[in-house]
């Protein structure tokens, strides 16, 4: 049997990584870069949460908040997008200047157990996560999921032919917020499971190797599942043995596992 | 549906603060080909975006086989094919997601595909002859076939009005032949189309009637009432019209006014 801590560990992983897909549609669409701004709002939700769950103790864990934080920061960059780059530039920034700050400063207010937590979505851990964290998880990366399958025409005829799918009757600019609202979701699943700083490992890596070496869209979204997951595992198994971070160990093998396919990509 | 196919009287449209259409008016009657020119920034795809409801005007009136388009969804009876320029290549959709794109896309979610929305997309590939390409990648045809299958995304729901932006560009002469008998098929089995073009020729020999657009509707009428040299000259400067084998061959340089 294994032990529960490696086996929520596991579930973090497979949780995490049955979220990719979304990614892979964020990546068609061009805006996958946005998704680490998105998970380091995470940091502000995280030290909100924490101090309403100081002074409001019926909030049973922030994550909540963490999620609505990320996920009015995807609302704002995808409402600026639609001004240009030059405006969805800016609000990246002021939208990681706040999540930043704020972390910085409700952090200082905080009793040090709540620090500690909430430091946990700067690096996080897999091994650390406890039963609460992975309801957490599995209940958004299901929703993910769901509106993944629901909405995957809607998100992919936006991604070819926003004019046409326009032209056609359908609502982009609704059905374009529900994409970054979904990505924002799955950017602060991956934000719990590995933290803000390394959330370019799993928001990134695996869609856009799996991009490299699949041409079919089904099969690259299940291709960018299956790397996360590698990537999860063998990161848990090595952290294990060399006792290093977890985070830091999918980090390197998410990086191998991405320079390898582009290297395939090079030799072709 | 009653009256007019397309009506629009004195419509002016504001884009950034720019004029891109002032004034414009014309009627479509009766089923058609019309052929819109005008130079780059003449208002031709804002026009089209008119018609479809997409770009509304400040003032004046569009209707739409009797209908607001900008409150009525007229968008059911129009099959329209886009600039190319817009598509992203990267999104790796096969031919057959393509062409039912423009049959799912006319009905509300859950958008699941039955055999005839099957059916009619084969169908509508096969008039173009591109059937065999069903599971191809949109990616990896040529461009004269990527313009095939968009005009079979167009056709797949039968639409009885056709907007064609731009087509014609950068096809080899073989697909524009193509092209034109299927366009001269579709105009003869009752259908309205409207092309806009850079250039006539291509299509001069199909056309009902041509719109001059350069802002405001400069000429409209049947081709040989617009495609004469001192009526041309004033919108296109640097016009040359060419005779050889008894066709009339218009090269329109692109220059405003």
């Amino acid at each position: 049997m294994f032990d529960p801590i490696i086996l929520r560990a596991i579930l973090g992983v497979l949780f995490t990584s049955l979220s990719m897909p979304i990614l892979v549609i964020m990546l068609l669409r061009g805006s996958l870069y946005i998704t680490p701004e998105i998970s380091h709002a995470a940091l502000g939700g995280a030290a909100l949460g924490a101090l309403i769950q100081t002074f409001l103790p019926i909030l049973p864990d922030p994550f909540p908040i963490v999620v609505l934080f990320c996920v009015a920061t995807a609302v704002l960059i995808s409402y600026a997008g639609r001004g240009g780059q030059r405006s969805l530039g800016t609000m990246l920034s002021v939208a990681l200047a706040i999540s930043v700050a704020l972390y910085a400063v409700i952090r200082s207010y905080l009793p040090l157990e709540k620090r500690v937590f909430v430091d946990s979505y700067l690096i996080s851990d897999l091994l650390l996560l406890s039963n609460v964290d992975l309801l957490n998880l599995s209940i958004a990366s299901a929703a993910a999921t769901i509106i993944t399958l629901v909405f995957y025409r809607e998100f992919i005829y936006i991604c070819f032919d926003i004019d046409t799918a326009e032209t056609l009757g359908l609502r982009v600019g609704l059905y374009d917020s529900l994409l970054f609202i979904t990505s924002a979701v799955v950017a602060a699943v991956i934000a719990r499971a590995v933290g803000a700083l390394l959330s370019v490992t799993l928001l990134i890596l695996p869609a856009a190797a799996s991009s490299i070496i699949i041409r079919d869209l089904g099969k690259m979204m299940l291709t960018s599942i299956l790397m996360a997951m590698l990537s999860g595992v063998a990161g848990i198994t090595i952290s294990l043995q060399l006792n290093i971070p977890t985070s830091g160990a999918i980090a390197i093998v998410s990086t191998i596992i991405f320079s390898l396919t582009y290297l395939t990509k090079i030799k072709r | 549906m009653s009256g007019s196919i397309i009506s629009i009287k004195d419509a002016s449209v504001m884009l950034d603060d720019q004029l891109v259409l002032d004034s414009v008016s014309f009627d479509v009657e009766k089923p058609s080909l019309i052929v819109v020119v005008g130079p780059n920034g003449a208002g031709k795809t804002t026009l089209l975006k008119t018609i479809l409801g997409i770009i509304k005007p400040f003032s004046g009136e569009v209707r739409v086989f009797g209908l607001d388009p900008f409150r009525d969804n007229v968008r059911k009876f129009i099959g329209y094919v886009p600039q190319k320029d817009r598509i992203s290549y990267e999104t790796p959709l096969k031919v057959g997601d393509v062409v039912l794109m423009g049959i799912l896309l006319r009905r509300g979610p859950p958008r699941f595909i039955s055999k005839r929305d099957v059916e009619d997309a084969k169908r509508a590939l096969a008039h173009l002859g591109m059937e065999d390409k069903w599971d191809s990648f949109f990616s990896g045809l040529s461009g004269g076939q990527q313009k095939r299958v968009l005009i079979a995304r167009a056709l797949a729901s039968n639409p009885p009005l056709l907007l064609l932006d731009e087509v014609f560009a950068g096809l080899d002469l073989e697909t524009q032949d193509r092209l034109l008998s299927l366009l001269k098929m579709l105009k003869d089995s009752g259908k309205t189309i409207i092309v806009v073009e850079h250039e006539i020729d291509p299509i001069m020999d199909l056309a009902d009637r041509v719109l001059v657009l350069n802002r405001s509707v400069c000429l409209y009428g049947e081709p040989h009432e617009v495609l004469s040299e001192d009526k041309l000259k004033p919108i296109y400067p640097c016009l040359r019209m060419i005779e050889r084998e008894g066709k009339r061959i218009v090269i329109l340089g692109d220059r405003h006014v």
